[in-house]
């Protein structure tokens, strides 16, 4: 099976899983992800500061917002678009 | 034609076949009867998951890429490569019932078929899973002449399957994406 429908594959049953509520992130860290997933299906691009400044994730307490981000990133669920001050994101396709 | 075809007809021929050794390894969930093999309705169907799976990645394609596991099913249940008409025809019916679903489901203003920059939800892709167990059962039957207990198999057995193989897979990537994730961080 070639990468890009692997790809979906597991993009579909990593939904399948997220909406079971079997993950194991945090609600900040589900909040995150859900942020960026709406700002991605928006078209709008994923900067931290839109992340801090959406509904879903504005009542997070800044240091708890950063390692939610963090734990995202080492989790490869979203990735650095850019350099590492760049400040921009992009999901995974996992 | 390596990317195209033959990859995708060995890994999904190899899953079908994977799962349908563990739909023979339940002979306790299948429904007996005295028409013939293809009477049997396994409660247990995991290769209707395959069949859906295969249906929402390639389309019409997967009815191609399903014929040489379906195939080979049928000679590992029948231990020949000889059939009838019918049992040519029938397997058929499952093959292309969930590739027909997704093409009717989008002519009717919902497609939810794999697509450039589109990955559908997973609960749309059961319900079109599910239609195509519903066409499989009726259709399949028709052929055979069977009642409606072994219809209600056929369907209950695919819906079965199927929720069970997308369990079975979303666990086993869930598990490969923690094992890369300790990888990562360096835990044993």
């Amino acid at each position: 099976m070639e990468a890009p429908k692997l790809a979906a594959l597991r993009s579909l049953l990593h939904g399948m899983e997220r909406e079971l509520g079997l993950d194991d992130l945090s609600q900040s860290q589900r909040d995150v992800y859900y942020a960026a997933s709406l700002l991605h299906g928006a078209g709008e691009p994923i900067t931290t500061e839109l992340l801090q400044t959406h509904p879903l994730t504005r009542d997070i307490p800044r240091p708890t917002f950063f390692r939610s981000l963090k734990s995202l990133l080492d989790r490869k669920l979203m990735y650095r678009s850019g350099g590492e001050r760049s400040g921009r994101y992009v999901l995974s396709q996992d | 034609m390596w990317q195209n075809w033959i990859l995708p007809t060995l890994v999904i021929s190899h899953l079908y076949l994977a799962s349908y050794w563990v739909a023979t390894w339940a002979p306790n969930f299948t429904i007996a009867s005295d028409n013939g093999v293809f009477a049997t309705a396994s409660l247990f169907f995991m290769p209707h998951g395959v069949r859906v799976i295969a249906a929402w990645l390639y389309g019409w394609r997967s009815v191609l890429i399903l014929i040489p596991g379906t195939y080979a099913a049928h000679f590992l249940r029948v231990g020949s490569w000889s059939m009838s008409w019918a049992e040519f025809i029938g397997p058929m019916f499952g093959v292309s019932c969930a590739a027909f679903c997704f093409w009717l489901l989008a002519r009717l203003g919902a497609d939810w078929r794999l697509r450039p920059g589109f990955v559908a939800n997973w609960k749309d892709v059961l319900l079109a899973g599910s239609l195509a167990a519903v066409v499989n059962a009726v259709g399949s039957n028709l052929l055979f002449g069977n009642g409606w207990p072994v219809v209600a198999g056929y369907f209950f057995g695919d819906i079965i399957g199927m929720l069970a193989l997308f369990g079975v897979l979303m666990l086993v990537f869930r598990a490969l994406r923690m094992m890369h994730f300790r990888a990562d961080r360096g835990e044993n």
